[in-house]
């Protein structure tokens, strides 16, 4: 994938090979980075288009124990759209009582209130 | 590929055209929002070379609504590239020479700076009224949701029904306000 005299001549070639190999080695760390970029992007998309938010479905996903990670996440976005579609209703319907998105908070479902709150 | 799923294929992959009606909009904000739309990461497919941005047509540009004094104060820069080539042009003169240069500026500057920038502006059309040309009209198969509430005129009521609306008060018919 060298052009001209890069890819016939060794004194020549062997600096912009070397390069490469340099670009290699750095991308390894970025390809990791770029691709979680991308499935967020993805996913913010994803969850849009359900009328979510990506943030509040980390956020339920992690206070009921769902563990999927973005990869998976995104895939099911693309390839299972009705498990997504399920994982946004659970967002829709859990977001109220953790108390996203509205002004009075957390409700007081599920915790030990002695009748004081 | 199945013949059922070359469909889906299709349908997944087709380019949408887009309608923004900007009239008293944020132009600054309707970039915000038309961008996505252009990039295509409004969609779960979304992958930068993946060409998967869609048309937007924006109507009624001349009619946006620039927040506070920014129309007196808001300048676009502009160099000819020549000596003494320099010009700062208020918001509210490039609006009148050209009603869609602010917008089209607007997204210019919202979308990432790289090589497909100019590509994704090519699939923006902004017209600065509602007359849009026919073959574009036909294209157009969405709206897009306003960012702004836009309230109806109080002359646009009919006259019985603001004749009719409940008052807590009125004038007496002899007093003059001043």
């Amino acid at each position: 994938h060298f052009f001209g005299r890069k890819q016939n001549c060794y004194s020549i070639a062997i600096k912009y090979v070397h390069r490469a190999l340099r670009y290699g080695v750095r991308a390894r760390k970025i390809k990791k980075y770029e691709n979680r970029k991308l499935w967020d992007t993805r996913l913010t998309a994803g969850c849009l288009e359900l009328g979510t938010n990506y943030t509040n479905m980390k956020s339920v996903m992690d206070d009921v124990g769902i563990a999927i990670d973005r990869k998976t996440l995104q895939n099911m976005a693309i390839w299972e759209p009705r498990s997504f579609r399920a994982l946004a209703s659970l967002t829709k319907a859990k977001e109220e009582e953790k108390g996203l998105n509205c002004l009075g908070g957390p409700s007081s479902v599920g915790v030990v209130t002695r009748g004081m709150l | 590929m199945s013949v059922a799923k070359r469909v889906q294929q299709w349908a997944t992959f087709g380019r949408m055209w887009y309608l923004y009606d900007a009239k008293w909009q944020n132009p600054l904000d309707s970039a915000d929002k038309i961008k996505h739309y252009l990039a295509g990461s409004h969609k779960p497919i979304y992958h930068p070379l993946s060409d998967c941005g869609d048309h937007v047509v924006v109507i009624n540009s001349h009619d946006i609504a620039l927040p506070g004094d920014e129309w007196e104060k808001r300048v676009y820069f502009h160099h000819t590239g020549y000596a003494g080539g320099a010009t700062w042009t208020l918001a509210w003169e490039l609006h009148k020479t050209d009603s869609t240069m602010i917008l089209r500026k607007a997204v210019y500057n919202k979308l990432d700076g790289n090589l497909l920038r100019r590509g994704r502006m090519a699939r923006l059309h902004i017209f600065p009224d509602d007359k849009i040309p026919d073959k574009i009209l036909e294209n157009v198969s969405a709206q897009l949701r306003q960012l702004r509430l836009v309230p109806r005129r109080l002359d646009h009521y009919p006259q019985e029904v603001v004749h009719n609306f409940p008052k807590l008060f009125d004038w007496p018919e002899e007093h003059v306000i001043r």
